[in-house]
């Protein structure tokens, strides 16, 4: 059930993050100057939301989120957080220690790298994963989804049981807000803070956005 | 602000009980040591951690998993404690300054250090963190986050041994971001025995500010400090 302060925040916090992540995480090159990793890939903008990940205010504000979204979903108890190298890191830090500081347990957390180490363990998990609970996977932004199912194969090797969502703060796959978004991989819905259709929306009056 | 915080800090110092909860964590969770009496490598003799997994070529007792200490929230509250007395012991009236560190080991180390000194003294401080390797694509950026270059960047790190990381910093902040490196840096651990501790190059000198260091840890070898390397089977 949501509070009565969620209720009133609801929107407004969306339209305020969606014209943080337009301001600062987007960069904009008329001419798509800007390579891709794909050979002969241009794009006219690139979006990275590392400046979002590192402001304390914006992630109070999405772990309170994250809070509040998955109160009625699980027992806190049973779940543990985990998610990608390097951007999942500042978001699971930022909310466990949100959680501390509100007088809540915190989750236990690891880390998934993108490759196995090449020297030392050869370890493919960073941190210690608590195999009594389930993983909750959390991301900066779901795009190609490819992330979420490195995530889940990895989980799935350590014998770690994952719950049915995987958590982003934006998702970038073009949906209709009414029904939620399922991975093409794993079929777990995605449950996200922002939509792509928030940012585009704030993007409407932008000259530079094509769609 | 920050007199009055050095007072608060000053008035409610648990720093021993933090450091002995942080050293009895590390010497648990974190410090793996070599069994004598077990071969890890055919090239190596027993008791010995090859160099494939600890990147020394005479092999080695003992490895340390700092990510471990790194990645509980607990422990990084805890850590921030100690570093944020220390922070305002060395700059009582610096209030214009940035945290910075080396992706991926330092970014919860840097978020917590944030979050604390946001929850317990309201100040704000901007973070970024610098890549090993210049992005490949789309910015070909070095950084991440924002970097504001009209403000000292404080360095932070889990672990300082040769200090190639910090020097990697220093370089792209002072030659790429035109970005000021203070003269101190933070760290969990340094790879030495002797304090003070300082890095050095063209007569600069850069104090690490460590909680523990080489000298604070037993390595040898005993079944009821027994730690477990991720992915430990055939190691």
């Amino acid at each position: 059930m949501k509070s009565h302060n969620q209720e009133e925040t609801e929107g407004v916090v969306e339209t305020e993050l969606a014209k943080f992540i337009v301001k600062e995480c987007m960069t904009w090159s008329e001419d798509k100057t800007m390579h891709g990793l794909a050979p002969g890939a241009r794009y006219s903008y690139i979006l990275q939301l590392a400046p979002l990940l590192m402001n304390a205010e914006w992630m109070n504000a999405i772990s309170f989120r994250f809070n509040s979204m998955i109160q009625s979903m699980f027992d806190s108890t049973t779940i543990q957080l985990a998610g990608g190298e390097p951007n999942a890191l500042p978001i699971i830090t930022a909310i466990n220690a949100y959680r501390i500081r509100c007088g809540l347990e915190p989750f236990p957390a690891f880390w998934i790298r993108k490759e196995r180490k090449n020297y030392g363990p050869h370890n493919a998990i960073e941190g210690k994963p608590d195999p009594d609970r389930k993983v909750l996977l959390f991301y900066d932004m779901a795009n190609s989804t490819n992330t979420f199912a490195i995530a889940e194969r990895v989980c799935d090797t350590h014998g770690l049981v994952i719950v049915p969502y995987n958590f982003a703060i934006l998702n970038k796959n073009n949906h209709y807000q009414e029904e939620p978004y399922k991975d093409k991989n794993s079929g777990r819905e995605i449950k996200s803070i922002l939509e792509w259709e928030d940012v585009k929306h704030v993007l409407g009056e932008s000259r530079l956005y094509k769609g | 602000m920050y007199l009055e915080n050095l007072d608060f800090i000053k008035d409610n110092d648990h720093s021993d009980a933090l450091v002995g909860i942080l050293h009895n964590y590390i010497d648990k969770n974190c410090l793996f040591r070599a069994d004598p009496g077990r071969s890890y490598d055919k090239n190596f003799p027993r008791g010995k951690l090859p160099t494939r997994l600890t990147g020394n070529t005479e092999g080695m007792k003992y490895l340390f998993l700092l990510r471990r200490l790194s990645y509980n929230p607990v422990m990084t509250t805890y850590l921030s404690m100690l570093w944020m007395k220390k922070l305002i012991e060395l700059f009582p009236n610096e209030e214009s300054f940035q945290l910075g560190g080396i992706e991926s080991s330092s970014i919860p180390l840097l978020i917590a250090f944030q979050k604390a000194l946001e929850t317990m003294f309201e100040i704000h401080v901007n973070v970024f963190t610098v890549m090993k390797e210049r992005k490949d694509y789309g910015l070909f950026q070095f950084t991440n986050g924002i970097v504001y270059p009209d403000k000292p960047v404080l360095f932070i790190d889990d672990m300082v041994n040769s200090g190639s990381s910090f020097w990697h910093f220093r370089d792209v902040c002072e030659k790429e971001l035109k970005v000021e490196v203070l003269p101190h840096l933070f760290s969990i651990m340094i790879m030495h025995a002797n304090p003070p501790f300082y890095l050095e190059r063209d007569d600069q000198f850069y104090q690490v500010h460590s909680i523990f260091n080489k000298a604070d840890f037993d390595y040898d070898f005993k079944v009821e400090l027994l730690t477990t390397m991720p992915g430990d089977v055939n190691v």
